[in-house]
């Protein structure tokens, strides 16, 4: 009997990761060494023990600092940090735009025909492509802008505050009607 | 990463990350200043973290923190058993001698953990207590995932051994 075969293989033991002629094998080693039985109780009592210690839960004092001084340091930023966090992640929108302005004001120029009545047609077509361009990454920034600046850095305060005062919820709800449907929910 | 997104990975990975940061240091004041450390640096670095994967980066920048407080450390501290936890461990149908037993155990396991090397401590606590996937720890600690399998049979191994006396007199 290989003792050091069958110690290497406790752990996929208890795992139920043994098949074939190695559980046999390891199975055989079992009715055989005592130590061999020793170390699979010992393999199996360790995962029981672990598995029964509860997770400590995290004081509640210090998630609620953490969130308080993330909010704090969220209405340190101006209106222009906000705007300029806002736009981040379509940062890349924004430039592709702008590119592919160029690119088609650009081209244009160099491929348009010289003669004058054709030079002030494609001049207006090229600012009409242009505009539309700019016309269009307005569009997009003010969507950005009004969902996530105006509406959660102005609106929603002010419709906390009113119900705050008014004891409704955003919804125009009392309350306690929002308390008594938030229970049936739960 | 938005202020909703912040809070919500709040919410859902504090425990957690506290339960790591207390078994790693067993110290619970030093865990949760690591906690609270961990998450203030998360909100510095919103713009860089993608919410999908942050536990990863969490369980990785707590790891750190771990490890620095740990250097810290002139002398290794004395593991002592949490009376809190063996309180909530127990249980109104074991008798005080299994209570006793059970506390013996667990103290000595804990023992036998901070003997651990770092990274096999790490995947243990990480894989039996936190309960995280092998691919949660090898991409939490950015190691390949073969690696994490056998770290962890390592680390059992290990403490399997230094443990056997213990059965092996229970049974006496």
């Amino acid at each position: 009997m290989n003792y050091d075969w069958l110690d290497e293989r406790v752990e996929a033991y208890v795992d139920g990761e043994l098949s074939g002629a190695d559980l046999e094998r390891f199975e055989a080693g079992l009715t055989e060494s005592a130590d061999l039985r020793t170390a699979v109780a010992t393999a199996r009592r360790i995962r029981e023990v672990m598995a029964s210690v509860p997770l400590p839960q995290c004081p509640e004092p210090a998630v609620a600092d953490v969130l308080r001084l993330a909010s704090e340091s969220r209405r340190s930023l101006s209106m222009r940090d906000r705007y300029i966090e806002a736009l981040r992640p379509r940062r890349r929108l924004v430039q592709v735009f702008a590119v592919a302005a160029v690119v088609a004001i650009g081209g244009s120029l160099i491929l348009r025909d010289l003669g004058p009545q054709n030079e002030v047609e494609q001049g207006l077509a090229d600012v009409k492509l242009a505009l539309a361009y700019v016309g269009e990454a307005g569009r997009q920034a003010g969507d950005i802008v009004r969902i996530e600046v105006v509406d959660e850095g102005v609106v929603r305060p002010i419709r906390r505050a009113v119900s705050h005062v008014t004891g409704e919820d955003v919804n125009g709800r009392s309350q306690g009607a929002a308390a008594v449907e938030s229970t049936r929910d739960n | 990463m938005k202020v909703r997104e912040f809070e919500r990975l709040v919410g859902e990975s504090s425990d957690r990350l506290f339960g790591y940061a207390v078994h790693f240091l067993a110290n619970r004041e030093e865990a949760q200043d690591v906690v609270q450390d961990v998450y203030m640096r998360l909100w510095d670095n919103r713009s860089l973290v993608q919410a999908d994967g942050a536990m990863g980066w969490l369980i990785s920048v707590t790891r750190n923190l771990c490890l620095d407080r740990l250097r810290r450390r002139k002398v290794r501290s004395i593991v002592t058993v949490d009376s809190d936890r063996v309180g909530d461990h127990a249980t109104s149908q074991s008798s005080p001698e299994d209570d006793a037993s059970a506390s013996v155990f667990e103290a000595l396991l804990i023992d036998a953990m901070e003997n651990l090397p770092e990274q096999q401590k790490s995947i243990v606590i990480l894989r039996e207590m936190i309960g995280m996937s092998y691919q949660e720890i090898s991409d939490a600690l950015d190691l390949p995932l073969t690696t994490v399998k056998v770290y962890l049979h390592r680390g059992r191994r290990h403490l399997r051994r230094q443990l056997a006396t213990v059965i092996d007199s229970e049974a006496v």
